[in-house]
């Protein structure tokens, strides 16, 4: 009786075994692992880098997929890595964006329906626009990797610098000076991490990173962290409400100093050395860009934006069109722009650019070089200043 | 309401444990008491106002049987069912083809030359309309033909009509088949609930698994049809083919296996209808519930197959026509019904003259009849191409796509993998269930392999995740 029971338990662990592998396997088949959701991409889209531990991989050509309305999304990047600029055949004056992570990068949309073509679109003067924006990457690295890439072929008229989410505490850990990179490979504190060809957000949870790096390799494993996760985020708030004392394990990412007054100073001195860098106020704009919970950043833009240089241009889309932006359909793959949310936002961008320019064309008849105080424009917007 | 939502997940365990108590009384009322509240409630969530249209709908048929039956003057009787056909008719036409049909009138006009201003109305598409009036005018044609006695207990009448498993897709029961189970006492016993879960569980997996997974690829290819290549196109089609018989299949048995956790048997909608060798075999497999409608309640009535070959070719093909049209207020639907009444007539043609399509000998009958499955699916891809496309002009870019631009493009094998994966999968289980001659072929396995079967579709269902995505049938 004891062996046939003992045999019994054992066929049964060997076909849970089975079945269990055989929905692995098949949900990699079906779910291609190349375009496993968790990653976004199809492979090889980042390539390891000595200086900023991964890059876009150059002359990349792709899809981007997520479950949530983006289903093989064509993307083709530069040979630099970076998203098509939209090139004006008519002009030699450039448009940078910079920054403003994988909203300005405009992930799932294709190039017809990206930021720099809603833009480049929009403005009156003619233009190209070109991105040094990359998912997962701050303005800091993003301006290096500019400097390092771009910045040879382009001159500026404009340098849009954008921002999306980013407390002033996330700039804590700038370092003392801008001109040199500071970080060298895994040191950088940023968003993703380089992993097995591809770039990630690293996992946040307890559950998520006791199963290490089987969370991103097995779709099972990654479905149970998930939930595992959910389970530990509502049993910890449940203990913490009987008061007992629980710590919320989390990811490398949370060594960042939660620092607010050091991380205001870093964005003062940050953004001051922005606008000199690319030569003036009136050269460089400053975007706020806006989020679905739009409620989520509070007062964060206004602390930001009271800390930007005297006279600089700055858009708080999170203010002005944060409404605007249906919460269903404005969005897609987890809170980026769908194509009618960029096209508004690319519009937006370029009515500052144009009013910046109309004012520059004015002032430069002045001041050579185009880094004078900004004259009056009018009354602005209750988005922007001065 | 959608089966595949945790909401209805936690409605049903209410309503069953409920139900499952009231099983231990002597009398069906209070069950069935109970069902058509939860009935109500289910089609209720949907929107409130739809209720009301559903019971004018039974209220109606519910009255002009007992006045059929009553009467003995066969005119009178002719009378109220013209009536009660009339009625449901013109629910469904207000309902589901009132817009359709100005915006055709107004294109004829414009295309005659005339000017032509209109407006079309705001109006929603009840849920589940469709399949409810052809349900209850089945009924009032039955007790017109004397086949069924009408049913004078209007509680038992409201669950004939609104029996929440099968309201809102199907199958479209007969009041012969459905309406003497919801009389008498049911029995549930252990085989009725093993084959119960069996049949939500395939009905999960089809759905959640299939469907849903092959819908962004199919809506991918189907969308940029002009910029994929003829190879991928071709792979939309065949994954459209798996997606909508994964929904649809997988509603139904959903639908079948919750009435069975009940007590009751619905109809048979599925039957491998992709291993079909000819047109008629495919509509004996696909959607049998509306194929044997269309036959009883249209075809025949029609004349059949009774006034001459020329007549019975038109009737067929007005017969799917008029099913295409069932389908959607939208000509791509009709023109599909057209395609396959085609295919019909021919079939029944070659079928007079005694012609058999063999490409081998016979003595190579099996390999004539791999043939004959391979040569029917690819003619109803043809047919899903017509289903699946919002315009002609977008059918005829994909077939000039398919025969003019036939390569393979990077994201080819991209979409391949998936679809190969689900198409093995299916053809292979359901040419087992073929060749064993049994519907509930893993039902018969030893209880080790059932149970590899259930925790292999128990963790993809629960990895892929439950997402209410209404079944595509739902629109009809």
């Amino acid at each position: 009786m004891k062996h046939i029971a003992i045999r019994k338990i054992v066929q049964g662990l060997a076909v849970a075994a089975l079945a269990v592998a055989g929905a692995e396997v098949f949900l990699q088949l079906i779910v291609s692992p190349t375009i496993e959701h968790a990653r976004w991409y199809t492979g090889d889209i980042h390539t390891p880098d000595d200086k900023y531990e991964f890059v876009f991989t150059p002359d990349y050509s792709g899809w981007m997929r997520h479950f949530d309305n983006v289903f093989l999304e064509k993307l083709t990047l530069d040979p630099h890595g970076f998203r098509q600029p939209a090139k004006h055949p008519d002009s030699k004056q450039a448009v940078l964006l910079l920054g403003g992570y994988s909203m300005t990068f405009s992930y799932g949309l294709s190039d017809e329906q990206a930021l720099p073509r809603a833009i480049g679109d929009a403005l009156t003067i003619p233009s190209s626009i070109y991105t040094a924006s990359w998912p997962g990457f701050d303005t800091y690295r993003m301006f290096h990797v500019y400097k390092d890439l771009l910045e040879a072929e382009i001159d500026p008229r404009i340098a849009v610098i954008l921002f999306w989410e980013e407390t002033l505490a996330d700039f804590a850990d700038l370092p003392r000076t801008f001109d040199e990179f500071a970080y060298s490979g895994s040191e950088a504190p940023d968003l993703f991490r380089y992993f097995e060809h591809s770039a990630i957000a690293p996992p946040k949870g307890r559950a998520q990173l006791l199963l290490g790096q089987w969370y991103y390799k097995s779709m099972l494993a990654h479905k149970l962290g998930n939930e595992l996760n959910w389970l530990d985020g509502r049993m910890t708030r449940a203990l913490r409400r009987l008061g007992v004392s629980i710590s919320s394990e989390q990811a490398p990412v949370a060594s960042r100093a939660p620092d607010e007054e050091q991380g205001a100073e870093r964005f003062r001195a940050w953004t001051d050395y922005l606008t000199e860098y690319f030569g003036g106020t009136d050269r460089v704009l400053f975007v706020f860009l806006p989020r679905k919970a739009q409620a989520f950043i509070g007062d964060r833009y206004d602390r930001a934006i009271s800390l930007l240089p005297p006279g600089a241009h700055h858009l708080d889309l999170n203010r002005s069109l944060g409404e605007r932006i249906p919460f269903k359909g404005g969005y897609l793959a987890q809170g980026h722009y769908s194509a009618g949310s960029a096209l508004l936002i690319g519009t937006t961008i370029a009515q500052e650019i144009d009013s910046m320019q109309g004012a520059d064309k004015r002032s430069s008849m002045n001041v050579e070089g185009g880094s004078a105080d900004r004259p009056d424009a009018g009354e602005a917007p209750p988005c922007c200043s001065p | 309401m959608i089966f595949t939502s945790s909401t209805f997940l936690i409605f049903f365990a209410c309503f069953y444990s409920l139900y499952l108590l009231l099983q231990r009384l002597p009398s069906v009322r209070p069950q069935n008491v109970v069902l058509l509240v939860a009935s109500n409630v289910f089609y209720g969530a949907w929107d409130v106002r739809f209720l009301g249209l559903l019971w004018f709908s039974a209220l109606i048929d519910f009255f002009v049987a007992q006045r059929i039956e009553d009467t003995t003057d066969r005119r009178v009787k002719r009378r109220w069912l013209t009536f009660s056909i009339t009625t449901q008719l013109l629910l469904l036409g207000t309902f589901k083809y009132l817009n359709f049909g100005i915006e055709s009138a107004v294109a004829l006009l414009e295309a005659l030359g005339f000017e032509a201003h209109y407006h079309t109305l705001n109006i929603i598409l009840p849920v589940g309309i469709s399949f409810y009036t052809f349900q209850t005018i089945a009924y009032t044609i039955d007790v017109y033909r004397g086949k069924v006695k009408p049913c004078r207990d209007p509680l038992d009448f409201s669950l004939y009509v609104g029996f929440f498993p099968q309201l809102v897709a199907g199958p479209i029961e007969t009041p012969g088949h459905l309406l003497p189970q919801l009389v008498r006492k049911r029995v549930i016993d252990q085989a009725s609930i093993r084959i119960g879960i069996y049949w939500i569980l395939i009905g999960f997996f089809k759905k959640v698994v299939i469907a849903d997974t092959l819908a962004p690829l199919v809506q991918h290819t189907f969308d940029n049809h002009d910029s994929i290549s003829g190879v991928s196109s071709l792979i939309g089609i065949v994954a459209f083919s798996l997606q909508i018989y994964g929904d649809f299949a997988g509603y139904t048995f959903i639908a079948r296996g919750i009435a069975k956790l009940m007590g009751i048997d619905l109809a048979v909608n599925f039957r491998r209808p992709y291993l079909a060798t000819s047109p008629r075999d495919f509509w004996r497999r696909w959607h049998i519930s509306l194929s044997n409608w269309l036959r009883d309640y249209l075809y025949i009535s029609l004349g059949g197959s009774r006034r001459g070959p020329s007549r019975t070719y038109i009737n067929l093909l007005l017969t799917m026509f008029l099913g295409g049209l069932w389908h959607g207020a939208a000509w791509n639907f009709a023109v599909w019904g057209i395609y396959h009444g085609t295919l019909l007539c021919i079939d029944h043609f070659l079928d007079q003259h005694g012609v058999r399509l063999r490409l081998l000998p016979t003595t190579y009958e099996r390999a004539n009849h791999v043939l004959r499955v391979a040569g029917m699916y690819v003619l109803t891809l043809g047919g899903w191409l017509l289903f699946r496309v919002t315009s002609m002009e977008q059918a005829g870019d994909i077939l000039h796509n398919i025969v003019f631009n036939f390569h393979i493009d990077p994201g080819t094998i991209v979409l391949a993998v998936p679809v190969i994966t689900l198409g093995c999968l299916l053809f292979g289980f359901h040419i087992a269930q073929e060749r064993s001659e049994n519907d509930l072929l893993a039902l018969s396995w030893p209880s080790m392999a059932r149970a590899g079967v259930y925790a292999f579709i128990c963790v993809t269902i629960v990895t892929v995740g439950l997402k209410p995505i209404p079944f595509i049938y739902f629109q009809f």
